[in-house]
Parts: structure tokens; sequence; C-alpha cells
């Protein structure tokens, strides 16, 4: 029988890891000769995400986690091999040092498919797959869950604000607090 | 009787190894394998279950995580997907695990409507269940209680109202976009769930943990893995988990055993009984895999069908917190029956939803593709201000959209799944209806912001049931018309998708099946539920 002290502490090692690393890694293993892109990308898809998360070393680490997502469509490449080949086609574009408007604009060009010729390849599906890897590293951080306002594991003591009162308090106000 | 255990350890340890020849062998365990493993082992049967995934246990396997979660619960091996509308295949759809998708399933339990089982005489549109919803009542019924759900005491619509345990507590979200639906004229209602508001054969009542989709800690989500499997394993049912089938075996037309993968090598389980319960793309690859198995009907793999989801995200000026309590809220089945005056057939129903933050932000950008940069950031800012109404929808079978087997291998050697969809035209004018009105919840509600999705869940269809054989894999006792001693009971059977959350009915079929075979066997008791 475990001591209740020690219930939870699987979340707790999750939260303090996050913390301590922020995912960061020395050195880049899937796309080191990338890294300037890579991170070029992301800052303009998560634009002001804290240097405590290192967005690009979570991609670089869960490239080819499917973290929950296993369809593709035929003829697409495994993810890892995709995520290289969109970069090298950023790399060959100068992208890292193009000023961020022009960045944006073939970013919005690359998510609503406009840039599959530009690119020579599935552009869309690049940029769709990295931004929601990019997303998961972000949203999986105590910091973040602090700044959005989630509150994080639950689990034992159940969220320990939630009182009736402050229930109610926070309702006020609410178009529908009034409702029955 | 005792409640068996519910630790994964303690039943291990009590749990039967069978050797040799079974009675039954069952390809997966989750909704419709766990109900028929408990059902065949108390009916007398040895009975070996083969899961590919592994033994969930709550306490110390299941984190209060997301992305430690994500995967761990989830069917996201590598699979083709295309047509019109190619689906997103992993968590959002088919997991895997001791206790399969309902390990992380919302636990929306619903029953169909007496019209979901003719839709074609009622609409003449897709085609008519071989049984009628008073035959699979009783069933429903004795599901309900051995969950148990938690629901209202009464119902404005079909249901098992008074269920036997009392419904979960509106929370903010509830209050808050149900003002929207009144405001509409919708009649709104707790949801029913497995989810048990009181303690329950040593599981704890709702802790309103919120993370019912990572796996809930506290066993009072009824998911096969506290529900079913502990008491098929005390009936004499072996689970063997990371034990994957690649094909049924058969000689002179007659199932013979299944061929699977485990620790890294092959072993063959003969069986009396064969029972294939895979959901709807592991189901027809398996027999397609198995020489194209129970076929002469060229059904298998045909009709898949989805339920369409489009989710309506809307901001509100307050904090609502979606994230405690379960994720599914109130809902309205208003909109369920078929309208003419609509100018699509058949319906949906909408309800209170909350996406834990990284499903939340994927769901959004995957259908926004404006949606990034510092408007995206702006919006995950305000992650707890957003308040969300999600839909249910009936697509409408069409043997164009299918599972078909790949050229390319996985890993073990068998092909990967060949998933082909596309909404028809009644589909897409109903989700449109969906999207419309959710959307016009969350204005009445005072959304200050709204965004929405292109969503779907479930999976349906490919082993279509009938009385035909011509025209249908499987008879209305979830039999193969083509072999004898084969079943296929799962959502695959499903002639139409009707517009709710398919567990309780695949679980209700299951339980119908099992005593079918029993009695059969000169081994039932003839109770049609209890």
């Amino acid at each position: 029988m475990k001591r209740l002290g020690e219930l939870g502490s699987k979340e707790w090692a999750v939260i303090e890891e996050r913390r301590r690393s922020g995912y960061r890694r020395e050195t880049l293993e899937r796309f080191g000769a990338l890294e300037a892109e890579l991170c070029a990308v992301i800052a303009r898809l998560l634009p002001g995400v804290p240097r405590s998360i290192d967005l690009a070393a979570f991609v670089d680490a869960h490239a080819d986690d499917p973290i929950g997502r296993g369809d593709r469509s035929p003829g697409l490449p495994a993810i890892p091999e995709l995520f290289r080949s969109g970069l090298q086609a950023l790399a060959d574009r100068g992208f890292a040092r193009m000023p961020a408007d022009e960045q944006d604009r073939l970013i919005g060009r690359m998510r609503r498919g406009e840039a599959e010729e530009e690119l020579g390849l599935e552009a869309k599906e690049f940029v769709d797959r990295l931004l929601a890897k990019a997303l998961a590293g972000y949203l999986a951080h105590p910091d973040t869950w602090e700044r959005i306002g989630f509150n994080g594991p639950s689990y034992p003591g159940g969220y320990a604000w939630i009182t009736p009162t402050a229930v109610a308090r926070r309702h006020e106000g609410f178009p529908g607090a009034s409702w029955l | 009787m005792s409640a068996p255990p519910l630790r994964v350890e303690e039943l291990k340890r009590l749990m039967r190894r069978h050797e040799g020849r079974v009675d039954a062998c069952i390809v997966g365990s989750g909704a419709a394998g766990a109900v028929l493993a408990k059902e065949l082992a108390e009916g007398g049967l040895s009975v070996v279950v083969l899961e590919a995934g592994d033994w969930i246990d709550s306490r110390e396997d299941m984190v209060n995580d997301e992305l430690t979660m994500l995967g761990r619960l989830d069917w996201d091996d590598d699979r083709l997907s295309d047509g019109a509308d190619p689906l997103k295949l992993g968590r959002v759809n088919t997991g895997r695990a001791v206790g399969g998708t309902t390990v992380h399933f919302t636990a929306m339990s619903l029953r169909l409507d007496a019209s979901d089982f003719r839709a074609q005489s009622a609409d003449g549109v897709g085609v008519d269940w071989p049984l009628a919803y008073e035959e699979l009542a009783p069933y429903y019924s004795e599901v309900e209680r051995a969950l148990p759900v938690s629901g209202p005491r009464r119902s404005k619509w079909v249901s098992g109202a008074p269920y036997p345990h009392g419904a979960l507590p509106w929370s903010a979200k509830d209050y808050v976009l149900a003002a929207g639906m009144d405001k509409l004229g919708l009649h709104v209602e707790m949801t029913p769930h497995a989810i048990a508001t009181g303690p329950v054969d040593g599981r704890s009542a709702c802790m309103y943990y919120g993370f019912c989709m990572d796996g809930c800690k506290s066993d009072a989500k009824g998911g096969m893995n506290v529900t079913y499997i502990p008491k098929a394993v005390a009936a004499g049912a072996e689970i063997r988990a990371r034990s994957f089938a690649t094909r049924i075996e058969s000689e002179s037309g007659r199932a013979v055993g299944v061929t699977y993968l485990a620790d890294g090598e092959e072993r063959f389980q003969p069986a009396e009984r064969v029972f294939v319960c895979c959901y709807a793309i592991e189901t027809p690859r398996l027999l397609l895999n198995s020489g194209n198995l129970a076929n002469s009907c060229d059904q298998v793999g045909r009709n898949l069908m989805v339920h369409s989801g489009p989710i309506a995200y809307g901001r509100f000026n307050r904090p609502l917190d979606s994230f405690v309590t379960p994720p599914v809220g109130v809902f309205t089945r208003d909109p369920y029956a078929s309208d003419p005056a609509r100018g699509f057939a058949r319906g949906f129903l909408l309800n209170t939803y909350c996406q834990f933050p990284i499903n939340f932000a994927q769901s959004l950008v995957d259908s926004n593709p404006d949606l990034w940069g510092q408007e995206l950031m702006d919006v995950l800012d305000e992650y707890a201000h957003w308040g969300l109404v999600a839909s249910l929808g009936e697509v409408l079978p069409n043997s164009e959209n299918r599972v078909t087997l790949a050229d390319e291998l996985d890993g073990n050697g068998v092909p990967i799944a060949h998933v082909t969809f596309s909404y028809g035209e009644n589909d897409k004018a109903l989700i449109e209806a969906e999207r419309a009105l959710a959307v016009r919840t969350l204005e009445a509600a005072g959304a200050t912001e709204i965004l929405t999705n292109d969503g779907n869940h479930h999976l349906l269809g490919t082993a279509r049931m009938g009385d035909d054989p011509a025209a249908s894999v499987v008879g209305p006792d979830c039999r193969s018309h083509d072999v004898p001693n084969l079943w296929i009971c799962d959502g695959s059977v499903w002639p139409t998708a009707g517009a709710v959350n398919p567990s309780l009915t695949i679980e209700a079929l299951a339980l119908r099946t099992a005593r079918l075979v029993l009695d059969a066997e000169g081994r039932g008791d003839g109770r049609i539920g209890r």
C-alpha cells in the first residue's frame, strides 16, 4: 500500500523534469545542420515562447514519435524525412536570414497549401505537422500552463482552489450564471 | 461474490492460463471483446483474449499529464489515409490497451434511437439494421447497470433513465453554454456517462480530475479495464497482452485458430470459435490478411463511417476552466430526428466539451490555416476562457469509403491499413447544420469570439450486419455468413452510424451475441438482459 504522500509522484516528476530541462539538448540529434531554419520557423509559428522552453530540441527529439497520430497520405515520406526535406528547402531559400514579414508570407502560403510547387514538396503537410509537434511541446510545459491558466495535474488531491465558494466567485458576471 | 481486484498485478496473479485448444479465442479486449470474454467465461467456456496493447494500471501507469499519455493509450501506428476528406487516425478514434479504446474514451453512454435501426425505411437513406431497438433494449439496460452509467432521473429522449447512478454535476461551462442552448429553445440535460458518481465494486466515485481521456486515475470511469476485464479474469478468461493477431487460420470453411505475435515470436492459438473485435480498421485488416476471410459478399472493409463532429470554440470574458470535471457536460438531442425542412436526412446532437491544451491547439490549427503566429498565441493565452460546443452527426454509409491493405508492410510484415474516406452530399449539408447550430449556441451564450474546426469521431462499418449473405458480412447475431464458427463483434458490424458515441451499443451488441452463443450451446439460461 502506498503512502498518500507518494501518490502523484509521477506527475511531480514530469513537471520537475520539464521545468529543469525545458527539453534542451546540447546538440540536436536529427536536425543539427538545419537548426537555424528549425528555430526560425518555430519562432514565427509560435512567437514569444520563452527561452526556458526549447521547442527546436523538442521537435528534434520527437520527430519520429507519432504522439497519438498515425495517419499519412500515400506517398508522404515518414515524418522525420518530411521535416528534413522541408527544413532543407527553407535553408535553400535562406529562410533564417529573411526579414520576419517575408518569413511570415512564406509560412502563410505553406499553411494555405499555396507553396507546394514553390518548395517542391508537401509544404502544407510539412508546416502543419511541424506546428502540431511544436504545440505538443509548448503546451506540455508547466511554464505554459501558468501562462494560459491551465492547472496541470489534478491527481491526487483535485484542484485545491476549487471550493464551491471559489467557483461561485469566479463565475460572477458570467452570461449564464443567473440561469437555472 | 466480492468484487474482483482492480490492480493489474493482482489480476495477473489470479488469472488462469489456458494451454492448447480453447472454446473461444477473442481478438481484442475493448468494448466488445471484454464483454464477450466475461460472459462466455461465466457461461463455462474456456476463453483466451489476444490484445495488441498492454495492461494499464490506473495507479502505476496512468499519469495525469496529456503529453505522457498521448500514444501510450492509442493505436497510432503508420496507416495510409486518403480520399477527398482523409481521416486523422490515432488518439482521435482508436485506442490500444487492455480495455481498448474505452481506456481513453469520454464515457458518453447514449442509446441509439429506434429510428436509427431503420434509416432506409424511415428516410430512404443507408440501410435498415436486421434487428430492432426493442431487441437491444434489455441489453442496453444490463450494460448500463454493469458499468454503471450515471445520468438524469428522467429524459426527454431515448435513454436508460432513471440511471443506476445520479447524474454528474454541471460545471461552469455547462451553465454558460446551456444558457445559449436554452435561448435557442433547445432542451438540455446532463449527458449520461459510464462514470460512477458513487463508490462501486471497490472503485472510487468520480473525483472530477478531468483527465478522463488520459486514463481515469480514480477508476470511476467505466472503461472495460475496470469493469468487464476484471470480471472476465475472475471467471477464468485469460487476457494475453502485447499479443498482435496477424491471421485467422481456417480449414474447410471453418476457423481453426489465430496466429499471433508475442515476445518477438509467432504463436498459434487453436480455438473452437473465433471472435474478431478489433474495431473498424483492424478488423477488416485482419480478415483481409487472413486470405480474404468471411468476404464472399465483398463487403469486408466497405462502408467505413465516422461521426461528423465540427466543434465550435467560443471565447468568454471570464475563465470557464472547462478542464475541471469530465470533458463532456450537458447535451441536447433536439436536432437528432430527421427533419425534411432542413434539406438533409438524419440528424445530430450537441454537447458541451473540453479539450486539454495540446488537443485544443492541434484541433484548431488543423482546420484553420490562418491561425498561427501571434493570433494563435493570443488564443492560447486565453485557453481557460474558451468554451466548446461539440457536435456528433450521422454520416451515411458509402461502399467506396473503405479499408484495404496497402503494399507497404509494418514492422511485423503485415500490410498496413489503407483508409479511404470522402463525405457525401448529405453528410456535408448535415455538417454545416451542426456547425451553424453550435455557433448560434455560442453567440446566444455571449461568446465574444468564435472559431470552428472540422473534427470527426469514431470508426464504424466495414463488416456490416444484415440478413442477406450476398450483401452483408455477419447476421444479426454477429456471426459470419460464410464461416459458421467466426463472429465479428465491434463497431464494424453497424450498418448505419446513428449519431451517438458507439461504446454502449457495441457493449450491448456483444452482450446479446454472447447470450446467443451460450443459448445455442445449451449453456444459456434464456436470459435476455438482466
